[in-house]
């Protein structure tokens, strides 16, 4: 399950979806576009290009793009959970959910 | 002279040390804009919701 099909679940457990790559606001559009639209903010670390990614240790040089991976920050601002992937591994929304209900 | 490299070395090599967000740091704060109307920042939802952050490589594909 993605997080575009279960964005309602995690509406229900308070939580809020947000999707960033570095991409610009533009391509996130044409891409939500295309999908049939989003449904969570798909945020643009465009520019100065990957500074957040960066910070959160996801830039990749060579790709000259972040990688994937699913953070989850509590009411507090902490960070709880983190989660990497490999290219070509997805994450299951599923698995998240439950994990967003164990620290709430 | 060569003492004075050593400093400057240590400095990059601290400044990149720092940069990985754990399990259990203050989740960096962004501000950065969105597909929704404005900028979105994570300290916005402080006190208020959890967020679930999805990094992915590029739009239009499945990375």
């Amino acid at each position: 399950m993605t997080f575009r099909q279960a964005n309602d679940r995690f509406v229900e457990k308070n939580a809020q979806v947000l999707g960033i790559s570095c991409d610009s606001v533009h391509s996130h559009r044409a891409w939500s576009a295309s999908l049939g639209g989003l449904t969570y903010p798909e945020l643009s670390d465009f520019h100065p290009k990957g500074k957040v990614t960066t910070e959160y240790g996801l830039w990749n040089e060579e790709r000259g793009a972040g990688s994937r991976a699913v953070i989850i920050v509590d009411k507090e601002g902490i960070i709880r959970h983190r989660q990497d992937y490999k290219p070509g591994m997805l994450p299951n929304a599923e698995e998240i959910l439950e994990i967003v209900d164990s620290i709430s | 002279m060569c003492w004075l490299k050593v400093p400057v070395k240590q400095e990059i090599i601290d400044t990149g040390g720092t940069m990985a967000a754990e399990v259990g740091d203050v989740a960096p704060d962004f501000n950065l804009p969105s597909t929704d109307q404005g900028d979105v920042s994570l300290s916005s939802f402080r006190g208020e919701k959890s967020v679930v952050l999805s990094f992915h490589v590029f739009d239009f594909t499945a990375g």
